[in-house]
């Protein structure tokens, strides 16, 4: 049974299309034509009618977990693994998306395209170096960027609202004197407080293969920005599709729906107590959660430095860059010696001042 | 009138005999006819018609808790007799097992108000009362007239100070059962202060008269700058730092001086040293000017100056170094390098008009700075390590919690416990004026007597 496969030509030429983030149009670099989805789709439609369907069908099936399609516009057989719904052909730079992955419960509800382009990532990197007192001066001039991949990364957005006690622990002084003496009361209470609130679209990334922590840090996304999906958006990106499911990775989230809970009804429900601790005696019923996937953008490369690779992510959307930078000890030292002797000085100055 | 005869004859005849005498003398200074139940025999019938009297045969010394023996109280009675023709003003001792529901105060301005004492129209003179009643023993000392500070400003006033000076020694005495000798210590104080104005005073210091006609004099240049009454240098030490004194006195024009002393008298260093300094008529120039240094045996210093001086002996902070590094290096070798240190500070004062630090004071202030430096240097390289580090899972969903969402439904506090912290913090009224044992002194300055008269005073429980 063949897969189904989609890749998008320019209606005027033939040559593979690629979605362009900046106008949110797809653009053919052969003939430099530009046009809309809708455009495009129209296009398809008409030539459909015209000459069939020009599906791909998929080859080798013989390797463990990965399947193979043979490119429409240049014939060549690629490879891809079980995650993968939308690739570019090694070989003729062809968009490819699998549609055969994209269906029922995998059909994504909503996308976020790429805003930025990936020549703007070099400047994003040079400024993200900016104020990182600790980075090797090497790193400057013998670092290297590695490829950088756009993908279209699966997110579970969840939607929660938790109700239930939470319990604090407070105090309150009060302060009388008997005879000679000054007695100070420290009164004890344990403050039980019934609350109920909304989360909404709390991104939990779904991709093993994404680090939990990196996604996190891309964090945040400009929701209202999300588009229904549409597979011309994946033109000339990576996507993957979830492999961890929503309700795999509610614990997650519900840890952090928990942490929020606490210290906001800690800030707004506790007034007029003094030294107000959390105390585990609470409980939140959190189980009135709904999920949705979305696929949301994001670059990730590697630098390489010093024979060591220190991965990168950029958020597609806003620009912002994550990783660990490495740390120049030899920096790291002189930057305490600089900062000692500088309070140093100044703790003597003032010394001196009032000494002399 | 037989009866009148009679009564005059049983009183002759219960003075006659000793066992008798108590009860006499009381019979004496009580105005008995008519006294009211609920007060002392002493007290009038009728205070509002009373009207002062003064009775120079009245008793000085009214034992009616009898806690002296008959020698002890001629004893006193006549050291009473000796201080009070001394000092011109009159001195009472009463004692009582009761206080007949009065204060301390009131039964001692009361006492001597309803009794004939005072020297003179203002009724000067002073009264002990010694209260030996069960839980409430204590005592008040009255002063009246030209010794009460609220309505005299002559030149000797029963002032806080001196109160507590007499009331510290009393206590010591009174506590441990010594009473014949504290009463006896007090009439003596009580001497001394009214010759002197002060409850105690050093040989040369003048008597309230020579201090009234008192005209300040230069003592000659000659004369020593090195005073050791408390003779702490040998002969080679003094000679030594007398020299450098009267170099130092020569080349800047500032009087030198270094007394030693084994106290203050109780007038308070600062009252000590200017007495010591201008009676002792030293200073030079029109202005007196002037460094003495007091060095007392308890270790302790005091720095007096008059006149033109360099300013920094001026300012408190460089007055305690000088002092400070005096007293480490007397500490540490001996009493008469710490004076030639002091010397040698005075010597840069003139010079430079400042106090240097000790060494060890710019070596701790440079073990601080390196200390204090660790501080920026930790938090500038944690926080600089920190940016370099931009992975972070997120802890808590802050960011996306729905506006207005957030309800509280209900709630409760449940009580689970206190705990108590007592800490012992005596109203301010209560330490005011306060000073030695029996919780301090209470001290009091023109109030009223029941006879609408001025008193001032102080008293302790014991």
């Amino acid at each position: 049974m063949p897969a189904n496969v989609s890749g998008r030509k320019c209606p005027n030429c033939g040559s593979p299309l690629r979605y362009d983030p900046e106008s949110g149009r797809l653009i053919c670099e052969y003939c430099d034509s530009s046009f809309t989805i809708e455009e495009v789709d129209a296009a398809d439609r008409e030539q459909a009618q015209q000459v069939g369907s020009m599906n791909f069908t998929p080859g080798n099936e013989a390797l463990q977990n990965l399947k193979a399609y043979v490119c429409e516009s240049c014939g060549a057989e690629v490879v891809a693994d079980p995650q993968t719904v939308s690739l570019v052909c090694p070989y003729c730079g062809s968009n490819i998306v699998l549609s055969d992955k994209i269906g029922g419960e995998l059909t994504p509800d909503g996308i976020i395209p790429f805003s930025i382009t990936p020549k703007t990532l070099p400047a994003a990197v040079r400024a993200f170096y900016k104020g990182k007192k600790l980075l090797p001066r090497s790193f400057f001039s013998d670092s290297s960027i590695g490829i950088v991949q756009g993908i279209y990364v699966p997110f579970w957005l969840y939607d929660s609202k938790p109700q239930g006690e939470l319990v604090f622990n407070g105090s309150r002084d009060r302060t009388y004197r008997d005879g000679d003496y000054t007695v100070t009361e420290h009164q004890n209470y344990e403050l039980h407080r019934s609350v109920s609130m909304s989360f909404h679209d709390i991104p939990t990334d779904a991709s093993e293969r994404m680090e939990d922590a990196l996604m996190d840090s891309l964090e945040p996304f400009d929701f209202s920005a999300l588009k229904a999906f549409n597979t011309d958006y994946l033109a000339g990106y990576v996507a993957d599709r979830w492999d961890k499911n929503a309700k795999e990775m509610k614990a997650r989230t519900d840890r952090r729906v928990y942490n929020s809970a606490v210290t906001i009804a800690m800030a707004r429900a506790t007034g007029g107590w003094s030294d107000v601790t959390p105390n585990l005696k609470s409980h939140l019923d959190m189980s009135d959660s709904t999920a949705r996937f979305v696929l949301l953008p994001v670059y990730v490369f590697d630098i390489k430095w010093n024979g060591q690779s220190y991965s990168f992510a950029v958020n597609g959307q806003t620009g912002k860059v994550v990783g660990t930078l490495p740390e120049d000890k030899a920096l790291k030292r002189k930057y305490f010696w600089k900062w000692w002797a500088i309070g140093a000085a100044a703790v003597m100055a003032v010394s001196s001042l009032m000494l002399l | 009138m037989k009866k009148k005869l009679w009564l005059l004859l049983l009183l002759a005849l219960m003075l006659l005999m000793p066992a008798g005498r108590a009860q006499a003398e009381n019979l004496l200074i009580s105005p008995a006819p008519g006294a009211i139940s609920d007060k002392p025999d002493w007290y009038p019938a009728d205070p509002a018609g009373f009207s002062f009297y003064s009775d120079p045969d009245a008793l000085r010394v009214v034992d009616r808790a009898d806690i002296f023996s008959e020698e002890e109280e001629a004893i006193i009675r006549q050291a009473i007799r000796e201080q009070s023709a001394r000092g011109n003003a009159d001195i009472v001792v009463v004692t009582d097992a009761s206080s007949y529901g009065m204060s301390h105060m009131q039964y001692a301005d009361d006492f001597y108000d309803y009794n004939g004492y005072g020297f003179g129209e203002s009724r000067d003179g002073i009264l002990l009362f010694i209260c030996m009643e069960s839980g409430n023993r204590g005592w008040w000392t009255s002063v009246t007239g030209c010794l009460d500070p609220a309505v005299s400003t002559g030149p000797v006033l029963y002032t806080e100070s001196v109160a507590n000076t007499f009331d510290d020694a009393l206590y010591d005495y009174l506590v441990a059962g010594r009473y014949a000798e504290g009463v006896q210590n007090w009439v003596g104080n009580v001497g001394t202060w009214l010759t002197y104005g002060v409850p105690y005073a050093p040989l040369w210091y003048p008597t309230v008269e020579e201090q009234a006609v008192w005209i300040r004099q230069q003592k000659l240049t000659e004369a020593p700058r090195i005073v050791d009454t408390a003779g702490l240098f040998s002969g080679d030490e003094a000679e030594a730092l007398e020299r450098k004194a009267r170099l130092l006195l020569t080349h800047y024009g500032t009087d030198v001086v270094i007394h030693t002393a084994k106290s203050d008298y109780g007038m308070g260093r600062e009252a000590y040293a200017q007495a010591f300094y201008q009676y002792g008529g030293y200073g030079l120039g029109t202005d007196y000017s002037g460094v003495l240094l007091v060095m007392y045996t308890d270790g302790s210093y005091d720095l007096y100056t008059e006149g033109t001086v360099p300013s920094c002996l001026s300012e408190s902070g460089s007055v305690t170094r000088l002092l400070e590094q005096t007293a480490d290096a007397a500490a540490d070798k001996g009493r008469k390098d710490g004076c030639e240190t002091y010397l040698n500070l005075l010597e840069k004062a003139f010079k430079k008009n400042k106090i240097p630090h000790s060494t060890g004071t710019w070596i701790m202030s440079a073990v601080i700075a390196a200390i204090a430096g660790l501080i920026p240097g930790g938090i500038s390289r944690s926080s600089a390590s920190a940016s370099m580090k931009t992975v972070r899972s997120a802890f808590d969903s802050n960011d996306y919690l729905v506006e207005g969402s957030f309800r509280v439904d209900g709630g409760h506090d449940e009580f689970m416990g206190v705990t108590t912290t007592r800490v012992y913090n005596p109203p301010p009224q209560q330490k005011t004026g306060s000073s030695g044992g029996g919780g301090g002194s209470s001290y009091s300055s023109g109030h009223i007597s029941s006879s609408g008269s001025s008193h001032s005073g102080s008293g302790r429980k014991f």
